[in-house]
């Protein structure tokens, strides 16, 4: 088939015009946020303090944060590890809850090939499920072991979520309980549910706040600095 | 060889071919409906066999094509008699191997996002989008290696080399960049699985080239065995180098005392990595091929150079298979070790895929005249 002047300029017509409105669609699809009741506050940055001395293993905030998200059997944003510190003479037990530390450098956002993992103005780092394709990278790349597999049937299975649906096949982590920040309550299940009041949810950016004053108090760390994530999650250590 | 004799063989292969897809169809309609469940992977051991024997075929179809248009390139035209069977040989490994990555993926429904919502800076999608630019590529360079345009195959191999190089090196940084786990962290591993490319896709050459030929009792060309010769005898080098690269890893390795270097030496897979990646994989083929090297005309025969590169083949699959899993063992804050087992849907699905390697190329070499 000859390529004739005309029919080059039909195809490259026709090629530019598929260009232009797929550019569109994706300009529209990458505008992934929902419609929230409360717009996204930039001037906020929400974070949490741990104190470990106070935290008595008793996975309140593990058992808030399955009711409160009802995830999927197998998947919890929160889970508490019994931990071992000192000299085989002086060893004690401490509990330490670990949980998404929505860090201020997501290795997890800069490895999603399709961005259904990034941060937020307001310091959460979201995770997408209408867009995650299950790679699994960021599970990889996470230093805290935060992010969990749902291994349930990919087209299947759905369950009810604060937000949506839970689907199978996707990667899903602590949200902060994005639902019920976006509705105007600043508040986590965990924090909640906690009967020592070891947790402590808040603006880090406001230095009156209670989790910055928390920090401050107890000399609040972050876990594994070394991986350059700045984690928001801050930790009262046992001292 | 008598006709009846290849009927038999015929109908033998393609029974087995077609018992392999049928229990890889199986397992894939249990993925489907049961979830990952029906994989051994957890979330402390996220990747898989399946991303073990992705990154094993991908590397393989690289390699090939590596060679093939390194030699191009350069001038060096006694192997172009190999190049259109390297070619299409490297179309039948990438095509099954996208397959199977797609299996491991938990919604490949939404791999419209690659497109739609592209982050450039993540490796994996670079290495998505760069091995599809360069499965064209491959097909664009058979079809004119097929049609023999000579113009259009000499600048196809250039750049197909040069997307070679690209996504194998690619597909080695989205290990090599994850700071968090220290088998796989750093700016070697990109240059490890270049290097790597290169012995498989020469081994691939070999034994597939040979075995061909036995197969179908045809008996090989002077300057084919010739060519096959000088390949074995540059193998045996790269092997050599291969032996160098492994020592050294372990002496630093052992030296620094990286504790996860024991889940490859020590436990769990210290007998793979010892007998099968070191022993069956590097030094009996190095010492086979190297046999081969003498100043002599008279060569070992091919069915030796085939079971070194089959050989080859296998060791570079077990080493990737235990850096891939054994690179995710270690957990942080006293979490108990990862642990791992590979699953009956894995190995079908992996098996599967090498059947549709086989039956690909199978036609090409019926009617593409390789």
């Amino acid at each position: 088939m000859k390529l004739t002047r005309r029919k080059f300029f039909i195809y490259s017509g026709l090629a530019g015009a598929v260009a232009f409105v797929g550019k569109g669609y994706g300009l529209a699809a990458m505008a992934s946020e929902k419609p929230r009741l409360n717009p996204v506050n930039s001037n906020v940055n929400y974070g949490m303090f741990i104190d470990l001395k106070k935290c008595i293993g008793c996975n309140a905030c593990t058992m808030a944060c399955i009711r409160e998200n009802n995830w999927p059997e197998g998947v919890t944003g929160n889970r508490v590890l019994e931990m071992e510190e000192g000299l085989s003479h002086t060893k004690r037990k401490y509990f330490q809850p670990l949980l998404c530390m929505h860090c201020a450098n997501p290795v997890c956002a800069n490895v999603c090939p399709v961005k259904a993992t990034y941060k937020r103005e307001d310091g959460l780092v979201v995770q997408d499920n209408t867009r995650c394709i299950g790679c699994k990278y960021c599970i990889q790349a996470c230093p805290y072991r935060a992010r969990m597999f749902n291994k349930q049937p990919p087209y299947a299975y759905k369950k009810e979520a604060p937000e949506g649906v839970h689907v199978g096949g996707t990667v899903m982590k602590c949200t902060f309980c994005k639902h019920r920040i976006d509705a105007g309550d600043i508040s986590t299940a965990c924090t909640d549910w906690c009967p020592t009041g070891a947790r402590v949810f808040g603006d880090l950016n406001d230095p009156n706040s209670e989790v910055s004053k928390a920090i401050k108090a107890r000399n609040g760390v972050q876990l594994k600095k070394e991986k350059l994530t700045e984690p928001q999650v801050y930790y009262g250590l046992m001292g | 060889m008598t006709d009846k004799n290849g009927r038999f063989k015929f109908y033998l292969g393609l029974t087995v071919l077609l018992l392999v897809l049928a229990i890889a169809a199986y397992s894939v309609t249990r993925l489907l409906t049961q979830g990952q469940a029906v994989f051994g992977s957890t979330d402390l051991v996220g990747w898989n066999l399946l991303i073990a024997a992705y990154v094993f075929m991908a590397l393989t179809a690289s390699g090939l094509c590596l060679t093939a248009n390194f030699f191009e390139v350069l001038g060096i035209h006694r192997f172009q008699l190999l190049q259109k069977r390297s070619h299409f040989l490297a179309i039948s490994l990438l095509l099954p191997a996208l397959g199977l990555l797609s299996m491991e993926l938990g919604r490949i429904d939404r791999i419209i996002y690659y497109v739609l919502s592209p982050n450039f800076r993540s490796p994996m999608w670079w290495m998505g989008s760069v091995y599809a630019v360069y499965l064209v590529l491959l097909m664009l360079e058979f079809w004119s290696i097929h049609k023999n345009y000579k113009k259009m195959m000499r600048a196809a191999s250039i750049i197909t080399l040069v997307a070679a190089v690209a996504a194998t090196s690619i597909l080695g940084s989205i290990f090599g960049m994850v700071l968090d786990k220290t088998l796989w962290f750093g700016s070697g591993t990109p240059v490890f699985f270049v290097f790597s490319a290169i012995v498989t896709g020469l081994a691939a050459m070999i034994f597939a080239t040979i075995f061909t030929y036995r197969f179908r009792g045809r008996p090989m060309e002077d300057e084919l065995k010739q060519a096959i010769k000088e390949l074995s005898f540059i193998l045996a080098v790269f092997l050599g180098i291969a032996l160098v690269f492994t020592v050294w890893r372990q002496i630093t390795v052992s030296f620094a005392r990286v504790p996860d270097a024991s889940f490859i030496t020590g436990s769990p897979y210290g007998l793979q990595f010892w007998l099968i990646y070191l022993v069956v994989g590097l030094v009996i083929p190095f010492v086979i091929l190297l046999r081969n090297s003498g100043k002599k005309t008279i060569g070992i025969k091919e069915n030796l150079k085939a079971l070194a590169g089959l050989m080859v083949l296998i060791g570079m699959y077990v080493d990737k298979h235990i850096f891939v899993i054994s690179g995710q063992f270690n957990q942080p804050f006293g979490i108990t070790l990862g642990s791992y087992t590979s699953t009956f849907a894995e190995w079908s699905l992996f098996f599967g895929a090498l059947a549709v390697t086989v039956a690909i190329y199978s036609f090409g070499e019926k009617k593409l005249s390789l």
